[in-house]
């Protein structure tokens, strides 16, 4: 499920309208994950707050949209463009690749909330496939 | 250790269930490490804030407006789902989608269906025994697809709540609608 000309141009253009709120949507999102799906909180033991809201969620969150973003910015080759990060993940973070779509998840629930004129049904798939292809790029260098 | 683990792991789910929960209260010491089994979990504990989150969530819905626009939503983002609909008439694209009468219809069905079990939710299990039969020997429906139709529910209620749908709403909400896929689940033979 590779990104058509019209998904990179759609999220490139939902990206310009979210981008002022990515920190927010950000930690927002990571708030969630962790409240709804708990057994994500393993990766964080070292955070003394693991609350939505609280101030290593919120900075973290603003790291992991920093990062959304520069993958906008470089749709048209993500596995070469991500693979510092995906060495990351995979050798030093090792996190499990299901988590990332556990967190596609609540990212797109928050932009709904936030954007719900903005995040039509259309621009919901090709956010939907950006997140996916992130997520494979991400896990590129995994084995 | 690991021996241990695998044995009773093995042994656990290789008998039935009352075997299992008799093994389970005999052996409390490996329930440590084999958490598979415990008597309690005979059912779906529910919080008394977890059931007003679910109540809060379902007092907003107009289930026609939010029923059509999850499932229509759900036909758009994964389009394999179409499959189950071909009797729908115009499914090319986004707008047709969104404009069909029959998902609309549909949609509200869904959001019916759900209502079954919010007004049972201490036995969602038993209550959705015909649905499950319906939609794995009539509708030969892939479980894997009720995930992604649940995904979309959610989304569009968060669209609707807006920051109403706190963090632990959506826990709440998220629960009840794993519980009810996994009684949807429960028919698949």
């Amino acid at each position: 499920m590779s990104l058509s000309d019209k998904d990179k141009a759609t999220v490139r253009a939902i990206w310009g309208k979210i981008s002022p709120k990515a920190d927010e949507i950000g930690a927002e999102a990571l708030g969630r994950m962790l409240t709804v799906y708990p057994q994500t909180k393993t990766y964080f033991s070292h955070w003394a707050d693991l609350s939505p809201g609280s101030a290593p969620v919120k900075k973290h969150g603003k790291t992991i949209m920093t990062a959304v973003g520069e993958a906008v910015s470089k749709i048209d080759d993500l596995v070469g463009g991500l693979a510092a990060l995906s060495e990351l993940h995979a050798f030093k973070l090792r996190v499990d690749p299901a988590n990332f779509k556990i967190l596609s998840h609540n990212v797109i629930v928050v932009i709904g909330m936030l954007f719900p004129a903005d995040f039509t049904p259309d621009v919901h798939v090709s956010v939907d496939k950006f997140f996916q292809c992130l997520a494979l790029a991400l896990a590129e260098k995994y084995r | 250790m690991n021996s241990v683990y695998r044995s009773t792991a093995a042994f656990s789910s290789g008998l039935n269930r009352s075997a299992r929960y008799t093994w389970a209260a005999t052996n409390q010491s490996y329930l440590n490490i084999c958490p598979a089994v415990k008597p309690q979990d005979t059912m779906v504990q529910w919080t008394a804030d977890e059931r007003a989150a679910i109540q809060g969530v379902f007092a907003t819905l107009d289930y026609e407006s939010v029923g059509r626009e999850s499932l229509a939503r759900c036909l758009v983002v994964y389009p394999w789902t179409q499959r189950y609909f071909g009797g729908f008439g115009n499914l090319y694209n986004a707008e047709a989608i969104m404009a069909n009468p029959k998902v609309a219809a549909h949609g509200t069905v869904v959001l019916q269906g759900l209502e079954k079990a919010l007004k049972n939710m201490d036995d969602i299990k038993n209550t959705y025994t015909t649905l499950s039969e319906l939609h794995s020997e009539k509708l030969l429906v892939d479980p894997g697809n009720f995930q992604l139709l649940a995904d979309c529910l959610t989304m569009v209620i968060a669209k609707r709540m807006r920051t109403e749908f706190t963090p632990d709403i959506q826990a709440a909400w998220q629960k009840f609608l794993s519980v009810v896929i996994s009684a949807l689940r429960r028919q698949y033979h």
